[in-house]
């Protein structure tokens, strides 16, 4: 009965983790900006890859590949973010500017010339 | 079952292989090609499920540390034309 019930849960949560993955391949196929694309493949992938781990996780019964699994879930949770900050300031940088947007705070500070 | 979710995860990914190809800059590409990175690193951790082996979590632990050194990389490249390390 407890098999049955924890199999459950991490079902449900690796089903939502496949679906936030597929949210996340839509955005980045459907959204009209550089910027607008780099928000739909970091936050809803994130989730999406953490869900799936934290479900692979609760699958298994031995507790070393759960730990595993947690190790590669903060790791993603750490790292794709930075990567993403990483992009987007380049692509600024670089002298792409959000045509989308309507109010612009990080000109101010960019143009400065603080290149790190 | 989890080999029903690999396969809705792979299918779910392939369309991200167009942005890949057609993306109009080069910011376009890095970013699909970091999101399918992401979801081979899932796929990767639930291989190690099905095969009950441990040795695929090793190999998505090694996938994510590159993807990421690569993801950096190429924005560093991409800002500057040049690596400046």
């Amino acid at each position: 009965m407890s098999t049955l019930f924890r199999e459950s849960a991490a079902y449900v949560l690796m089903a939502g983790g496949a679906f936030f993955s597929l949210a996340s391949v839509i955005g980045i196929i459907r959204f009209p900006d550089i910027y607008t694309r780099i928000h739909a493949g970091t936050k809803a992938l994130t989730g999406g890859a953490t869900l799936i781990l934290l479900g692979a996780a609760l699958y298994t019964p031995s507790w070393q590949i759960s730990a595993k699994l947690f190790l590669i879930a903060a790791f993603l949770m750490a790292t794709n973010p930075i990567a993403s900050h990483a992009i987007s300031r380049a692509c600024y940088r670089h002298g792409m500017r959000p045509g989308l947007a309507f109010i612009d705070e990080y000109g101010h500070s960019g143009e400065k010339g603080d290149r790190t | 079952m989890i080999t029903a979710m690999i396969w809705a995860l792979m299918i779910s990914a392939a369309p991200g292989f167009w942005r890949v190809i057609v993306g109009p800059t080069v910011p376009d590409r890095i970013v699909a090609a970091d999101a399918l990175s992401i979801i081979m690193t899932t796929t990767l951790a639930l291989l190690g499920l099905v095969f009950n082996n441990p040795v695929f979590l090793d190999i998505a632990i090694a996938f994510a540390v590159l993807a990421f050194a690569d993801v950096l990389i190429m924005a560093k490249f991409f800002e500057h034309g040049e690596l400046h390390l």
